[in-house]
């Protein structure tokens, strides 16, 4: 370490002290310590992203805790923010700067989660565009509320109610499933079938096996031109290929069975046809319900409601099935419902087109009846 | 016999437990050992600076992350991204920071020429980094997948982009170091080579940040 202690006057700084007690050799290792753990990490990062080593949602958690992982380091071992007394102001600022980002990043996310499941349905504010919003192409008309028709929830088959997973007031997705009958009977009747097409086809294989050897011999048979067996033959094929017929009949027959087995065992698993709040409850887990029940299960009322307006002859052409359209209603200032144009009839002399709406309302505001203004957003 | 006296720690006198064997070292500028030196004062300063730095990072992290998945149908994550260039990139800025650090290694044993290497190498690797990104947004945007594509695709060129643009400015800076370095010698600009120090090290620090909630997340989504 000589030529440090034969600095130059002009090798300093003004009111430079030296960080004391380093060697060369330290702040070397030091640097060489915090490279070779950093790229550790990084290789980790990028092997977790391929490997099936990891259950698939926990690969985000390991990302996070790799990449704050590597940023120890970086801190550590090349920043050289350590416990030591010269150190406190920097890892306090640290501490604020890391609250700050936290705030900032984990604070807006939860907000924009928030905002996103309540205000903004399926996304369709992005869908939209913002800037097709504030174009002047909308056309701005008047409509009315229609009332709701809630959608029913039937048995498809007939069976024991295993579980019912839907409550009076509960909230749902389409899809989601509702209530679960016994499926046993439905599996073992598709088990049954699934059986009977395996020996279908290998009654198919077999006949067709039989023909193909019948058929040999009858070359054979030609080659040596020995007609009695030649004739003999060829009614013995003609028979056989009937049979071939015949087991692809059924086959077909044992197919068709066992995927109408299989539709009957998919409709064990009864779902809510649409999104909305589930009502009427008229089923128990442990009892018999029926394909051919007049009453429903459940009721659904749906998130959405239906809107007509009525459109000028002159404008009606321009819009379509599927065009975006906001509306407002007096009796709820403030609010804003976001639909698509479901249905347009051709326009009436003397009047104009009448328009379908399907608009959500997840919270059950807009009532029947209520006098709507409509933005339509052609496309 | 004789009682063996323990030593006991003078009390009013601090006993630091955070020491970890350096003693030596006095808590200056907490009003024991004199004003901090300048070198500690500068570092903290700068500190400062890039911590505001990394709260304004963290409102683009912000936005990014919210809107990762407003693609308006447009191209996604895992259409876009190449892995092996990110890993590239990664693997040059990593190692970029390492030379920076054997960079103030050289400082602190007032060595010039290996000072002068050091850098030179953390130049060129930072320069490598910018290239391939730059390549990686060309791409991008020649496919029309550009910012104005989505609100996905505007918040990832803001970020990406906004750390791409503090590492062309130190590089800028970098230059100008080494050319004062080379005419003035040590002296003017050493506080400057610290603080460049701790900048590229935060700008790694950042990377890290981006490669894993950008493109390694991001990928999946």
């Amino acid at each position: 370490m000589s030529d440090i202690e034969e600095r130059n006057a002009e090798d300093v700084a003004p009111g430079f002290m030296d960080a004391p007690g380093h060697t060369l050799r330290e702040g070397l290792v030091t640097y060489a310590i915090g490279f070779a753990l950093a790229a550790l990490l990084t290789a980790g990062s990028f092997y977790v992203v391929r490997t099936n080593l990891i259950w698939g949602p926990g690969i985000v958690m390991a990302l996070v805790a790799l990449a704050i992982a590597q940023i120890g380091v970086h801190l550590v071992f090349f920043l050289h923010l350590t416990t030591a007394p010269d150190n406190t102001n920097n890892a306090l600022a640290l501490a604020f700067g890391v609250l700050i980002v936290t705030l900032v990043v984990g604070g807006s996310l939860w907000i924009m989660f928030h905002l996103d499941r309540n205000m903004m349905p399926d996304r369709m504010m992005v869908k939209m565009g913002l800037e097709r919003m504030a174009s002047e192409s909308a056309l701005s008309v008047q409509g009315v509320v229609a009332p709701a028709e809630p959608e029913q929830i039937i048995a498809r088959v007939s069976g024991v109610v295993a579980s019912v997973q839907c409550e009076d007031g509960m909230h749902v997705e389409a899809g989601r499933t509702c209530v679960e009958i016994d499926p046993g009977p439905f599996t073992a009747a598709v088990d049954r079938k699934t059986r009977e097409l395996q020996a279908a086809q290998s009654r198919l294989d077999d006949d067709r096996a039989k023909l193909g050897v019948a058929r040999g011999a009858l070359e054979r048979a030609e080659g040596a031109r020995r007609s009695s067996a030649v004739a003999r033959l060829r009614r013995s094929i003609e028979g056989q290929e009937r049979r071939v017929d015949r087991a692809s009949a059924d086959l077909e027959h044992a197919q068709a069975a066992l995927a109408a087995a299989a539709t009957e065992l998919a409709a064990t698993r009864i779902v809510a046809p649409i999104e909305g709040t589930i009502g009427a409850r008229n089923v128990e887990p442990g009892r018999k319900v029926s394909a051919k029940a007049t009453l429903p299960l459940f009721v659904v009322a749906p998130d959405s409601v239906r809107v007509s307006a009525m459109v000028g002859a002159a404008h009606s052409d321009r819009i379509s099935a599927g065009d975006k359209v906001v509306l407002t209603v007096d009796a709820l200032p403030g609010q804003s419902f976001y639909g698509t144009v479901t249905k347009i009839e051709p326009p009436r002399e003397g009047a104009g087109a009448m328009v379908d709406i399907a608009a959500r309302d997840p919270r059950h505001a807009l009532e029947p009846g209520m006098a709507a203004s409509l933005r339509i957003f052609p496309r | 016999m004789t009682t063996i006296e323990t030593p006991t720690p003078a009390l009013g006198r601090r006993a630091d437990p955070y020491k970890l064997g350096r003693a030596e070292v006095l808590a200056t500028g907490h009003g024991e050992a004199g004003p901090a030196s300048k070198r500690v004062v500068v570092a903290f300063g700068f500190w400062i600076f890039l911590l505001s730095d990394i709260v304004m990072f963290s409102a683009f992290f912000a936005a990014h992350a919210v809107l990762q998945t407003a693609t308006d149908g447009g191209p996604t994550g895992r259409d876009l991204f190449d892995p092996t260039r990110v890993a590239i990139e990664t693997a040059c800025l990593l190692t970029s920071s390492f030379a920076c650090g054997l960079s103030a290694v050289a400082t602190d044993a007032r060595n010039r020429f290996w000072t002068q290497a050091a850098l030179l190498v953390t130049g060129l690797l930072g320069l490598a980094f910018l290239s391939l990104e730059a390549q990686e947004f060309a791409g991008m945007i020649a496919s029309g997948a550009g910012p104005q594509r989505s609100a996905f695709l505007s918040s990832f060129f803001a970020l990406v982009g906004l750390h791409g643009a503090h590492v062309a400015v130190g590089l800028l800076w970098l230059g100008t170091m080494m050319a004062q370095l080379f005419v003035k010698g040590f002296g003017p600009v050493l506080y400057r080579l610290i603080c460049f120090n701790l900048f590229w090290h935060v700008l790694d620090i950042i990377w890290i940040a981006i490669f894993t909630v950008v493109y390694l997340i991001g990928e999946g989504r």
